[in-house]
């Protein structure tokens, strides 16, 4: 019975990547003096599911890696090892190695032997090297007991070859075999009597024998309450999901020991000492039960301390375990998310049109619509939420990044994170962790100083780097802090005189900080491998600005430097001014605008060659009229009479002429290029409460358009 | 008998100005009556504009112009073809769809080198239905070509 294990592949890439971040994120935290023994577990049980799926799916080389390393992560778990920085490198390294390989396995370039056998090597000293033989750890196993093993079909190999294998470890009872008939469902039962402990044996049966398909238990009674749950049929149905078991959130089935024995065991490890293999526990309540609520309805015989250690547990591995949740595709939830702006839309039409109704007469109707008015603004926002996921999923990869670039440095700093479960588009996700990365290694090089000029400062030797989120109004506030040097405005300002810029020393320290954006401006005195060849910070904003955001900096000499990142909620919906030019109605985004007002007359100035200026509190600037740019034929001509709208693009004020303003509210974000071309001076479209389509204004390159259009159209403006 | 009915397509078949033309069936998502557009400026002017299919940016064209044939007014009669071509959605102005027609394969004969508004390269042939005579025009290539201007050209050229 073999069947294609390739489907079922990609599920183990997801599984395997989920191990890896969890097992790193613990890695990073742990305290080397005094580990955590549920951290040391929850390591060693993520590097031993990866090896229980990397040989289920035959992934030979990852199978191999984690076995080495799970050996040596097995001896500290069981204190035979002390914990040293050394192993906790080791480790991470295999991490990464193993990341690397799991990308050659998805079509990435082959990962050099050579890397991962000097990693085993380092990994095999590791664990024998130092092996303390002092005081006998009370974790390990007491010498002689039985053990009862469970072997389900299919099996790789033929039960009588099975049973003579563990016969070399000890007496066999065999108490059933599997049916003859080749009926998935009882399973092949013996009884080992041993001195050999059981992880042991089921890493010995791991190497022969898909872990799906047996069991090793610590027991000895073998006509036991517990083993009466396993009712043949129920094993049988667990089984036939336990292929795609995998799917499922194996953390939680390590908890489901249903074993009165380990339950009371003295201690607690050996509660877990066999958790990968309890992913495939045939336990029909397995299924569903990943929240403590429903595992008090779990038919385990599980006793009362066995629960509230159960919750203990699954409240300490909240992170990595998670709530409940199912894997969606993004585009059934932009299918959703458009099929509710649909259902917005039409409900504001039926709002509309009940306007011009007859209160008395229809009110049942005019209230009912106001109820599904209510009802659907929920049900937006609801599908909204979907599509958001906490910051955590991009500060989660900080701790490893500043661990590292610290060490490089010879730097001390502590992380701080803060609000990390703000929520977010999942849209940003992927595009912030670049420019925070950026922003992150820059606070780190420039930023914090090292401990001896931290000390002479009177400051702490140990830096400290915060990234905080929050919501503020409509936005995302991200903040990346450093209690460091802060900008040096001198230098900034003689390396943009030095670059030509137009500065002055009067000018205000936000307008000074705004110049490390400049595009090549770095005023790091060298170039270090770390950051210094000043294409950072401007790639930062553009980044930024291309989602809608915007980055801002405060800074104190000594004090510190903080980079504030504001991205609006979501990118599928905007807040937008929707204004009338002619006869079109456009939308402009609100992050762009500064303010609007109608001119005086004398306000406006013709300059010959570079079209109309507005003075406006003694600033001039530039004149764009939207009617010039999109060919309309305007109401009015003239800007007196218009309504002009100061913009900020590219740093730079603009006023942009228009009609009229129509009004100030939320826009769903359609893309016109989903069915046409881009068009320059849009960035989308939406739909009005009318049902007409609006066009969005891309603020950005309106501007560029019209600084190449000033000197064509000379002749025709003057 | 099940082979010939298996060769058997489904035709559209509109009108633009004097001529029929036929579109596969399958590309045609709905026919529709014309909205009022949202003009996009710099456009050509045979590209009406956008319209709001259901909360997807629907561009129209009007065919009519592009082939400088019929008689160009907008009114309830108006109708708008929405396609499915490539992956996208695209509405065309006609003069009028006439009805649906069954061709077999052998029905449609190569097309000679004739005066057609439409350049040969995207027509497939002829079809012919006792009198009338039915220009099989190729709905994608045209749609995805260069001078429609629906599609970025990076696009367009790698179909």
């Amino acid at each position: 019975m073999s069947f294609d294990m390739s489907q079922f592949h990609q599920v183990f890439f997801d599984e395997t990547a989920e191990h890896l971040a969890s097992m790193e994120s613990l890695l990073l935290v742990i305290d080397i003096d005094r580990p955590d023994s549920e951290d040391l577990n929850a390591i060693f049980r993520a590097a031993h599911s990866i090896k229980g799926g990397a040989a289920t799916f035959g992934f030979t080389d990852l199978a191999d890696l984690t076995h080495v390393l799970e050996n040596l992560l097995d001896k500290v778990r069981k204190l035979e090892l002390p914990l040293s920085r050394q192993i906790v490198d080791a480790s991470l390294q295999s991490g990464d190695l193993l990341k690397d390989m799991l990308a050659h396995h998805r079509g990435a370039d082959a990962v050099p032997s050579g890397r991962i056998q000097e990693l085993k090597q380092i990994l095999i000293q590791l664990s024998q090297g130092e092996v303390v033989v002092a005081a006998p750890a009370p974790v390990v196993e007491p010498v002689s007991g039985r053990l009862h093993i469970e072997l389900h079909q299919p099996l790789a190999l033929p039960e009588a070859d099975i049973w003579q294998r563990l016969a070399a470890l000890g007496q066999v009872e065999v108490i059933s075999s599997l049916p003859e008939d080749g009926r998935v469902g009882l399973p092949a039962i013996a009884l080992l009597t041993t001195t050999v402990s059981c992880d042991e044996v089921s890493e010995m049966l791991a190497f022969v024998l898909d872990p799906a398909s047996f069991r090793v238990l610590q027991n000895v009674t073998t006509e036991d309450d517990g083993f009466g749950l396993f009712g043949a049929s129920e094993s049988a149905a667990a089984l036939g999901v336990s292929a795609d078991g995998a799917l499922l959130e194996e953390d939680g089935f390590g908890l489901f020991e249903p074993l009165p024995e380990v339950a009371i065991a003295a201690d607690p490890h050996i509660a877990y000492e066999e958790p990968g293999f309890g992913l495939f526990q045939p336990m029909p309540a397995l299924a569903t039960a990943s929240t403590p609520a429903v595992i008090a309805d779990s038919p385990a015989p599980t006793s009362s301390n066995a629960v509230s250690r159960t919750e203990a547990r699954s409240a300490s591995s909240n992170s990595q375990a998670g709530e409940s949740s199912i894997r969606v595709s993004t585009d059934k939830v932009d299918l959703l998310l458009n099929l509710v702006g649909e259902l917005v839309i039409t409900q504001s039409m039926l709002v509309q049109y009940g306007g011009g109704l007859d209160t008395v007469a229809h009110e049942k109707l005019l209230n009912s619509i106001s109820l599904l008015q209510r009802n659907s603004r929920e049900l937006q926002e609801a599908v909204m939420s979907i599509r958001m996921m906490p910051i955590s999923f991009v500060f989660q990869r900080f701790p490893r990044v500043v661990r590292d670039l610290a060490a490089k440095l010879d730097k001390q700093v502590e992380l701080k994170m803060v609000g990390e479960s703000t929520e977010l588009d999942k849209g940003f996700i992927e595009k912030l962790s670049d420019p925070l990365t950026h922003l992150v290694r820059n606070s780190l090089d420039h930023g914090v100083e090292s401990p001896q000029e931290r000390l002479a400062k009177g400051k702490q030797a140990c830096g400290l780097l915060t990234l905080r989120a929050f919501h503020e109004g409509g936005s995302i506030v991200i903040e990346v802090t450093d209690d460091g040097a802060g900008l040096r405005r001198d230098k900034i300002l003689a390396k943009a005189r030095e670059r030509g810029l137009p500065v002055q020393d009067s000018m205000t320290d936000g307008d000074v900080w705004a110049l490390i954006f400049e595009p090549g401006f770095s005023t790091a005195a060298e170039v270090t491998d770390v950051s210094g060849r000043g294409v950072g910070m401007d790639v930062v904003r553009k980044n930024i600005v291309a989602m809608g955001g915007r980055i801002d900096i405060s800074s104190m000499a000594d004090i510190g430097t903080t980079m504030t990142i504001r991205l609006p909620l979501t990118l599928a919906i905007m807040d937008g001014m929707s204004v009338m030019v002619g006869d079109e109605t456009y939308v402009l985004p609100l992050n762009y605008i500064l303010e609007s007002l109608q001119p005086q007359p004398g306000d406006v100035k013709n300059i010959v060659g570079r079209g109309r200026i507005v003075s406006i509190r003694g600033e001039y600037l530039p004149i764009i009229s939207i009617a010039d740019v999109f060919e309309i034929t305007p109401l009015n001509a003239l800007p007196e009479q218009a309504i002009l709208i100061v913009v900020e693009a590219g740093g730079q004020k603009f006023a942009l002429m228009v009609d009229e303003l129509l009004g100030q509210q939320q826009f769903v974000v359609k893309n016109i290029e989903a069915n046409y071309r881009k068009v320059e001076g849009l960035s989308g479209a939406t739909i009005l409460g009318d049902g007409r389509v609006a066009l969005i204004l891309d603020v950005g390159a309106i501007v560029r358009m019209n600084m190449q259009k000033v000197p064509q159209t000379d002749a025709v403006t003057v | 008998m099940a082979e010939t009915d298996a060769q058997r397509r489904e035709f559209l078949v509109f009108t633009l100005g004097q001529e029929e033309y036929g579109i596969d069936i399958l590309k045609v998502q709905e026919i529709r009556g014309y909205d009022a557009v949202t003009r996009l400026a710099k456009s050509p002017e045979f590209i009406k504009g956008v319209i709001n299919l259901r909360g997807h940016i629907v561009p129209i064209i009007d065919m009519r112009i592009k082939f400088g044939v019929g008689n160009i007014v907008y009114n309830d009669f108006t109708v708008v073809i929405i396609l499915n071509v490539l992956g996208r959605t695209v509405g065309m102005v006609v003069d009028g769809v006439s009805d649906v027609i069954e061709l077999a394969g052998e029905d449609i004969k190569p097309a000679p080198e004739f005066g057609s508004v439409m350049d040969t390269a995207y027509i497939q042939g002829l079809g012919a239905i006792g009198e009338r005579m039915i220009i099989m025009v190729d709905i994608e290539k045209l749609m995805s070509s260069q001078e429609m201007a629906l599609m970025d050209s990076a696009l367009a050229a790698n179909v």
